[in-house]
């Protein structure tokens, strides 16, 4: 009878925890709880004990891309620049290229988010990190970066710039005038998608390098 | 040493607190009034949840202490090393509190000493006791170094270090000795034990078991830590560690149906009895269910499939242990044993002080991180790391 | 040299008058009140079965080899020259590891007790080492528990049973019992019916886990060799790498120079 008992009550504490922690997803995804500087291309760095970063993309660029489902990550040991295009998410048929947030050398790839694309999408600011890069002008860069409470008043305003961005679409629109960010790669044009990128992930003809 | 944020009541606090306060009040009363007033212990049942639970379940689940120590130490696996000191802190907390459910469970604790100076070599209990004093030592000075560099005594952390190596294969003698002996406790009892759970391999099946929960532990703390402090779970190191439960499990599963073929015990699986239905809850709850579970890649590489299958993989240990001290050998419906409302306080009790011990612990010593000096250490595994990344 | 001695209980012979109980209470110092098992103030008890017809006395059976001696941590218990299994108080802790191990499940707790104590049949040492027979065999007016050395008891057990094949069965309950016991039972109903654990090990119950803890310091010793050797041949990889890694280490430094 007490096996019952103790198996009982290990599975209602587990439930309750369960409970308790889907009524907080919301803050402990948020990039503020742990010191992260924001990219305005929408990728994030992260400093690392050992003086590395890493490198991944933030929460607004996953779910505007969608489930990513392949990767193309730099060489080993090749030079990243702040601002310039350093790695592609592919999504279905669409690749975007994105901005690195530092500039250094890549010292490590993430291999499980190499194996697991789509750990990105479940874990942007954790484990599906992309990069780990050793930085040569750290302190400098960081004043470009936004971190702590206006990074996440920046992340709302892309929100809203998104939804300006498609207020003449109203089928991607939500009745309250958000957008329906699921799968929105696969539902505009290819020219917005285009435009999309450029505005969002601030890549063009000058970033893109080499 | 900064306790800011100690007194700070969150949902986890509040329940932990009342465990523990409820937990103490019920152990004054069992001192107070005796086991007789206080357990529904009897001389039929002499055996109830603080062995069955708090003594086999706790050292079954310090087994993570052993196996990363000896992954990382014996094997030089140095990938493994971030997890190894929160997992030495857990066995060392797990010790602690096997020796507090003892002392509450013993007849006459003040006389426990008398296991030091009368020796009967030839009682698995002795082995018992002489495993937990010197195992919770060697763990006590594993873990020592945590204290020490945080407090700069810089010569007793040189003395420590220099004798890691042995202290640690010293621990994996008396930690496999240990599990090992808690089953052979029971090598003693043929009779009244259903023959589900007796076998003359019951160490060995003890010693499989809590490898694969002392490794289910590693993983289920990493994720509650990481929930707690905010820290970013080691998936990958967790993932392989879910592919060495892989093959534990279906080890001891090999193992367990063979021996139940071979004592011709695999008729009494599916009978409807009592003891059948525990059984077929133990294994396929806790055995086969995470077996095939962390076999998939899929499960293996996210978090929550990961942490659910661990929590299986506990669950079923749990089952092992209580139904090898305490179902098999109740009878349906003229013995049964339901602990009592203050046996079930002291163990509650126990469990969130353990809970709450590692998160000070974890909190304000450096558990997580590695000491500044030993970042050269850490650094070797990066080369295996690069190498094993650069697939392009 | 006390020949090791023992009871012989005829369950064919009782009357159920309940003697033995009254006089292993009043030998014992034990409360004279009803009981309904063994218990820590009830050494012995008499169980009817078959509608109050047939009574089986139950008690300690001193074993031969007992299992308690050999499970006890501290060596609380010990058997004596007389065939006496006794209990120390002074060295007992109170893991009731005894009370788990006993084959009969006969030794009791004094459960209401802050200083519990283990209490069980002592065989009466105190009045055998005085060259008495034990109280119990002393009051039962029928004959059906008689004291005795354990080999002349075995004898004339199986005397009986030869001299009325069909009033017993062919079986000596004690005789090989976890490895022989004391006390010895007769009877005409088969004992499985009659409450006796019939699945006990006829070999000598300490041997089971003997046959493990006895590897114990062999295994110790070979993993301590295992885990050094294992260790050495890893160390060295470790420096290896650890040389390796220095080396990528510095190809990184110069490559950024360049």
């Amino acid at each position: 009878m007490s096996a019952i008992l103790a198996l009982a009550t290990i599975i209602v504490l587990m439930v309750v925890g369960l409970i308790r922690h889907s009524s907080h997803r919301a803050t402990i995804a948020s990039p503020v709880i742990v010191k992260r500087y924001i990219h305005p291309g929408h990728t994030w760095v992260r400093e690392t004990e050992d003086g590395d970063v890493l490198v991944g993309i933030d929460d607004f660029a996953q779910s505007l891309i969608g489930t990513i489902d392949g990767l193309v990550l730099p060489r080993l040991l090749r030079r990243v620049e702040q601002g310039k295009v350093a790695w592609k998410v592919r999504h279905g048929s669409r690749a975007v290229p994105m901005v690195c947030p530092v500039s250094g050398r890549v010292v490590e790839k993430n291999g499980m988010v190499m194996a697991h694309p789509a750990l990105v999408n479940s874990s942007p600011y954790g484990d599906g990190w992309l990069i780990r890069v050793r930085p040569s002008r750290l302190p400098a860069q960081l004043h470009n970066l936004i971190t702590g409470k206006s990074a996440q008043q920046w992340l709302d305003g892309a929100r809203a710039q998104l939804a300006r961005f498609f207020s003449g679409t109203p089928a991607l629109m939500y009745q309250d005038g958000g957008v329906i960010l699921t799968d929105l790669a696969d539902r505009c044009s290819a020219e917005e998608w285009e435009k999309l990128v450029s505005e969002f992930f601030l890549v063009d003809e000058n970033t893109k390098q080499d | 040493m900064k306790f800011e944020g100690i007194f700070k009541l969150t949902f986890w606090k509040a329940v932990a607190i009342v465990l523990m306060a409820t937990g103490f009040a019920a152990a004054i009363e069992r001192y107070a009034l005796g086991l007789g007033a206080t357990t529904n212990l009897k001389d039929t049942f002499p055996w109830g949840i603080w062995i069955g639970f708090d003594i086999l379940v706790g050292v079954g689940l310090a087994a993570g202490g052993f196996t990363i120590a000896a992954t990382v130490y014996i094997f030089g696996i140095e990938r493994f090393r971030p997890i190894l000191r929160p997992t030495i802190l857990t066995a060392f907390l797990g010790y602690l509190l096997v020796i507090a459910g003892l002392m509450a469970d013993l007849g006459r604790p003040w006389a426990i000493w008398h296991a030091i100076i009368m020796w009967n070599p030839h009682s698995v209990m002795f082995e018992v006791a002489w495993c937990v004093m010197l195992y919770t030592t060697v763990l006590a000075l594993e873990f020592s170094p945590v204290i020490l560099e945080h407090f700069k005594l810089q010569r007793t952390l040189r003395v420590i270090k220099a004798i890691t190596i042995p202290l640690v294969i010293l621990g994996v003698i008396l930690s496999t000795l240990h599990q090992s002996s808690l089953g052979s406790l029971f090598l003693i009892i043929p009779g009244r034990m259903h023959p589900l759970w007796y076998s003359n391999i019951i160490p060995f099946l003890f010693i499989i078991s809590c490898v694969a929960a002392g490794l289910a532990m590693t993983i289920i703390e990493s994720f509650l830590s990481s929930r707690a402090f905010g820290r970013e779970v080691e998936l990958p190191l967790l993932s392989e560690i879910s592919r060495v439960i892989v093959v534990v499990l279906a080890l001891y599963f090999t193992v367990r149906v063979q021996d139940l073929m071979s004592r011709d015990a695999l008729k009494y699986v599916f009978m409807p009895t009592y003891q059948s239905g525990m059984f077929l809850v133990e294994i396929i709850l806790g055995v086969l269910l995470p077996f095939c579970l962390l076999l998939s890649r899929k499960v293996r590489s996210s978090k929550t499939g990961l942490f659910y299958s661990a929590v299986l993989v506990l669950l079923g240990f749990v089952a092992h242990r209580m139904n090898t001290a305490i179902t098999s050998m109740e009878h349906w419906p003229d013995r049964l044993y339901v602990p009592s409302v203050q046996e079930l306080c002291v163990t509650l009790g126990l469990v969130a002080f353990g809970f709450t011990a590692f998160a000070f612990v974890a909190r304000y010593f450096n558990v997580f991180g590695e000491a500044p000096h030993e970042v050269d250490e850490i650094r070797e595994d990066q080369p295996a790391e690069l190498t094993h990344a650069s697939f392009e | 040299m006390l020949k090791s001695k023992g009871l012989l209980i005829d369950i064919t012979r009782c009357v159920g008058c309940h003697e033995c109980e009254r006089a292993c209470a009043e030998a014992n110092r034990l409360p004279q009140e009803p009981a309904t098992d063994l218990s820590a103030r009830r050494w012995t008890y008499l169980k009817s079965y078959n509608d109050e017809t047939v009574f089986v006395r139950r008690l300690c059976m001193h074993c031969n080899e007992p299992t308690c001696v050999s499970a006890c941590l501290v060596g609380a218990f010990t058997k004596t020259e007389t065939g006496a299994v006794l209990y120390d108080e002074s060295k007992c802790i109170g893991c009731r590891y005894c009370m788990q191990a006993c084959p009969f499940e006969v030794p009791r707790y004094e459960w209401g007790s802050l200083a519990p104590k283990i209490q069980k049949c002592r065989l009466c040492y105190e009045r055998i080492a005085g060259g008495g027979q034990t109280a119990c065999a002393e009051a039962c007016p029928a004959g059906a528990t008689v004291f005795g050395n354990r080999d002349d008891l075995i004898r004339e057990a199986r005397a009986r049973i030869d001299a009325n094949p069909g009033g017993y069965v062919d079986y000596i309950y004690g005789l090989s019992e976890a490895g022989g016991t004391s006390v010895l039972f007769l009877s005409a109903i088969p004992f499985e019916k009659l409450g006796f654990p019939m699945n006990i090990p006829k070999e000598p119950i300490p041997d089971l886990s003997w046959r493990v803890l006895s590897q114990v310091p062999k295994y110790a010793v070979a993993a301590g060799v295992l885990l050094f050797g294992i260790n050495w041949i890893t160390a060295r990889r470790t420096d290896v790498a650890r040389f390796e890694a220095e080396e990528r280490r510095r190809a990184i430094t110069e490559h950024r120079e360049r």
